[in-house]
């Protein structure tokens, strides 16, 4: 498939997820581009926004085997990545695969686990494998994390360090759907739509488009300006009065890579300006520690960005 | 002719006699040209000068120099019984005031002299001059009579005067709807600072330090140049160029006609999301941005083609927004020219700019008095009254004539009439003057385009002098005043450039006026006209109204542009907040977490502790001893005032497993209402 061709994928993949997500077109084209960019997902949102509908809907279309995780303060890290179990009937040791041998993994309340447990989830996202009994065995292609976390809620979580929110590609806000889109919802409702069933969503694509898709990436031209850019941005977070720990090397790569799979998803074999910049903030906003003064004042890491991109001169702009 | 000369010579170097100067001018300056015709003219004089060398030391006046017989008056018989005054008109060389007089008619400076050269409209005062019996110097004044220009003028005339009356009306307009606009826009803002003001955390980002990274290139903002540019880099092949011009073009286009605000921080997406209300002008602007990116970023080549399809495609934007900086510009310069309001130039017809050179020339100091006439220096001789002046300035000058100056007036004053008993009357009159009594053998050939003449009844005959008669009334004469004198010129016009182009006037107001090495200053509504403020002077230099648009375009502008005038800064950070900030936010930071529990937990504790300090403050107590001793005081069932302590105390243990509820600030509160009711913290 050529570059224009998976563009056009990429696009009916997005409206059909559309069908049954309304109002969240925005998230929808964030977590495809980063699935593309090979990363994971932190969606951060109140209850009742449509996450595991967006997670399943996602597995739906893209043909992509799905599991979902609930994580609470008792689960063990074996429940996630599995365990060796005696099996009577064959009288020896056997490997039950957890739940995180799937290719799209859906991490509910990701901070209702202990940390033990949630680093084991990490590791898996990092390496892409997962070790028990010093035996390394390699996660599915593509395997795409979508973790989701309340943002109201933080008696009895266990927030996610720093060093660990750095493992997810993008951190997403839901926001409450507008007027318009909510009524659309009830009216979906109203003439059956099951947010249990999902299966007059048609399946658009498959488990090897999405990995030519993550492939194809690496034919994204990219200018030294674009590079001088997005090293810019995440140099100026880390002296911003603001904040405390600027944005990591790894989040440049991060941020190069969801600027390719935005140009891919644009249909250019090129990355724009505009693809950094409309996905720093996903890129940055979980990876900037800010000062505590500025917490208490209520400023965000948002805001941060926000004053940084206002800096930062576009290349070749014409202003 | 060299007789003519000889006795010329003989005649300035005794200084005996003045012939008419216009006619030595003639000679000197015509000689070589016409010969004989100069010849021809100087015969006469050469006659008159021979008998005046004859005569020696009783000149005698020649053919064409009138004797005072010819101006019979009772003022002569007068001024034969007074002292011999000093002959003004035989202290000055003729041929230097010609000289001088021709010298500046012929400078470019002298405008109504050379006026007409274009056939222009002609003027009827000037015309009036020329029509006058004298010696001609300016072929303008001649032509300032003829009919008027051809039609064809007439019709450019009636354009302009359409456009002129169009471009006001737009000017006018456009400045309304600046004000409105400005007007919304400061509603917009004042509502914004109200809700701004409802807002319980307004929050301020604070902005990082200057900018480290690549360093900007400030490229053009004007539309016409770049559109230029994209156009020249075309003619040279350089498409790549070219393109990136035009894409420049068309987003600063968009900025002039409003639709878009840029700043080097947007990017090509924001300007199209920018637009997204205008679906022409985001369509456009989306094909021209992704080819330009496709060449800036993407590798692409920069084609003529190409080139021209988006040249195509900006070209009716850019020509909108340089057709509304046309309109604007039209409307600037046109208010611009109808706001100026200005004096008769010095080198108008009405000026003064020859008699000031002539002066010069002779060695006496002309200058315009701005200061206030408080305190007249020594060096200034004589005061020009040219305008209207308060009574006050009357009385000063009056006193400084009495000291010994020279006033020079040429209109009526109540403080003038009063003091010296002279006044004008109405005396319309265009001809020859009559030069006065005692002045021979001097004959000089005066006119005169006047309205006035004065009235001046001979009190003291010795203290008058007159000068010049019209039709048997005083024009110019001068009356004694203290140590000082007044001398008063019927009609200010005598002085005017115009005038002293004609016949001998300049000459004979040179003799008048000229005090070598002396300063004469003329006065008028601008003298001691200083402003007291800056507004009084921008007021007096008619800078009000410029002032006024560049204030409206200021707004406008900034309005626009938002703060593109200067680089925002920080504002300067609160280095040490109060502990109560402090309490608030941690608050606030609670009530977003939820955290109920861990403040019914912490809060309650102290709480706690305080009831305990309050109700046994010499030894601890339980807490159902202290639930006790509060229902003891207090109205309270003490089982309730168990469980709430109990419950408080639990909270410390279970933290993290117990969801939060509105009943641990319900707790809390009672807690605090106790804890208030025992005498609080202190």
């Amino acid at each position: 498939m050529n570059r224009e061709e998976l563009s056009a994928e990429l696009q009916r993949i997005g409206s059909e997820i559309g069908r049954v997500l309304v109002g969240q077109d925005s998230i929808v084209e964030h977590v495809l581009v980063g699935l593309i960019g090979r990363g994971h997902v932190l969606i951060e949102g109140v209850p009742g926004l449509g996450k595991t509908l967006l997670v399943r809907a996602l597995a739906r279309v893209l043909g992509l085997s799905f599991r979902r995780i609930q994580f609470t303060p008792d689960l063990m890290p074996s429940d996630i990545t599995g365990s060796t179990l005696y099996s009577q009937k064959l009288g020896e040791f056997s490997f039950v695969p957890g739940p995180v041998f799937t290719e799209l993994l859906l991490a509910d309340e990701v901070n209702r686990a202990p940390a033990k447990t949630q680093s084991a989830l990490l590791e898996a996202m990092q390496e892409r494998s997962v070790t028990t009994d010093g035996i390394t065995r390699p996660l599915p292609e593509p395997f795409l994390v979508i973790a989701t976390q309340n943002p109201i809620e933080s008696q009895g979580t266990y927030p996610l360090p720093e060093a660990q929110l750095d493992r997810f590609l993008l951190k997403l806000e839901v926001k409450h759907p507008s007027e318009a889109a909510e009524a659309q919802i009830l009216h979906n409702y109203v003439t059956g739509f099951d947010p249990g069933e999902l299966l007059h969503l048609s399946q658009i694509s498959s488990q090897e488009s999405v990995v030519n898709m993550q492939r194809a990436l690496s034919d994204i031209r990219v200018t030294t300006e674009i590079i001088t850019y997005i090293t810019d941005i995440v140099r100026r977070t880390r002296s911003h009065p603001s904040v405390s720990l600027g944005a990591s090397p790894r989040a440049s790569i991060g941020l190069l890579n969801v600027s390719r799979a935005h140009a891919l998803w644009e249909g250019r074999d090129f990355v724009v300006p505009d693809d950094v910049k409309s996905y720093a903030h996903a890129v940055l906003r979980h990876r900037l520690l800010l000062e505590p003064d500025a917490e208490l004042e209520g400023i965000t890491a948002d805001n941060c960005i926000d004053a940084v991109l206002r800096d930062a001169v576009v290349p070749k702009t014409a202003a | 002719m060299k007789l003519g000369r000889a006795a010329w010579l003989i005649l300035a170097g005794t200084v005996c006699v003045s012939v008419p100067t216009h006619a030595r001018a003639r000679t000197a300056t015509e000689a070589a040209e016409a010969p004989e015709a100069s010849d021809a003219d100087t015969d006469t004089d050469t006659d008159a000068d021979a008998d005046t060398a004859d005569a020696g030391e009783a000149p005698a006046a020649s053919p064409n120099q009138s004797t005072p017989d010819d101006a019979e008056s009772t003022d002569t018989s007068e001024d034969d019984e007074a002292a011999e005054p000093v002959n003004p008109f035989l202290n000055s060389p003729p041929e230097s005031v010609e000289n001088s007089l021709q010298r500046t008619l012929k400078s470019p400076a002298a405008t109504f002299c050379n006026k007409y050269q274009n056939g222009e409209q002609p003027d009827p005062q000037l015309c009036e001059w020329s029509r006058l019996p004298s010696h001609q110097r300016c072929p303008a004044l001649a032509r300032a009579c003829a009919p008027p220009p051809p039609a064809k003028s007439n019709f450019w005339n009636h354009i302009g005067d359409v456009f002129g009356g169009a471009a006001e009306i737009a000017y006018w307009g456009i400045l309304a709807l600046m004000v409105v606009l400005l007007a919304m826009a400061v509603r917009r803002m004042l509502g914004a600072a109200v809700l701004a003001s409802d807002d319980p955390e307004p929050r301020e980002l604070p902005l990082p330090d200057a900018p480290k990274g690549a360093p900007r290139v400030p490229n053009d903002a004007d539309v016409a140049r770049l559109w230029a540019r994209a156009q020249q880099s075309a003619l040279a092949t350089h498409f790549d160029e070219a393109v990136a011009a035009l894409q420049g073009a068309l987003i600063h286009a968009l900025r002039v006609l409003g639709n878009l605000h840029v700043s080097p921080a947007y990017t090509n997406g924001d300007y199209l999301r920018a637009l997204r209300s205008e679906p022409s002008l985001h369509g456009a602007a989306r094909d021209v941005f992704r080819a330009v990116e496709g060449v800036q970023f993407g590798g692409s080549a920069a084609t003529p083609d190409l080139y021209q399809r988006l040249f195509e495609r900006v070209r009716p934007i850019v020509e909108r927004a340089l057709t509304l900086g046309v309109v604007l510009l039209l409307c600037w310069s046109q208010s611009g020219c109808s706001a100026a309001s200005g004096e008769e130039s010095e080198s108008s017809a009405r000026g003064l700019g020859v008699l000031t050179q002539l002066l010069t020339d002779q060695q006496t100091t002309v200058r315009r008095r701005i200061r206030a006439l408080k305190e007249i220096e020594p060096q200034v001789t004589e005061i020009l009254v040219a305008g209207e002046l308060p009574d006050e300035a009357w009385s000063k000058l009056l006193h400084w004539v009495s000291d010994g100056g020279t006033l020079i007036v040429t209109d009526s004053a109540p403080a003038i009439e009063k003091k010296l008993h002279a006044s004008y009357m109405p005396h319309a009159y265009r001809g020859r003057l009559e030069l006065g009594p005692g002045f021979d053998p001097v004959h000089l050939e005066l006119s005169a385009n006047t309205d006035h003449a004065l009235d001046f009844p001979t009190g003291s005959a010795g203290n008058d002098r007159l000068f010049a008669r019209v039709e048997g009334h005083p024009y110019i004469a001068s009356r004694q005043y203290g140590e000082g004198s007044v001398l008063f010129f019927a009609d200010g016009e005598f002085l005017s450039n115009a005038s002293l182009s004609i016949g001998d006037n300049a000459f004979f107001a040179v003799s008048l006026l000229t005090r070598p090495r002396q300063v004469l200053e003329i006065v008028g509504p601008w003298t001691g006209g200083g402003a007291t403020s800056i507004f009084g002077a921008l007021r007096s230099a008619g800078l009000g109204p410029l002032l006024l648009q560049l204030l409206v375009l200021t707004f406008f502008y900034a309005w626009c542009r938002g703060t593109a005038f200067g680089t925002r800064r920080d504002p300067v950070l609160v280095q040490r907040r109060a502990f109560r900030d402090h309490v608030l936010a941690l608050g606030d930071c609670y009530r977003k977490a939820r955290a109920t529990r861990f403040v019914l937990a912490t809060y309650g504790a102290w709480l706690t502790e305080r009831l305990r300090e309050r109700l046994s403050p010499q030894q601890p107590i339980g807490l159902i001893d202290l639930a006790g001793r509060i229902a003891a005081r207090y109205p309270e069932p003490e089982t309730a005032l168990v469980l709430l302590l109990t419950e408080t105390r639990e909270a410390q243990d279970d933290l993290e497993t117990a969801r939060p509820s509105p009943a641990d600030l319900q707790n809390c509160q009672t807690l605090e209402t106790l804890a208030m009711r025992v005498g609080g913290s202190k």
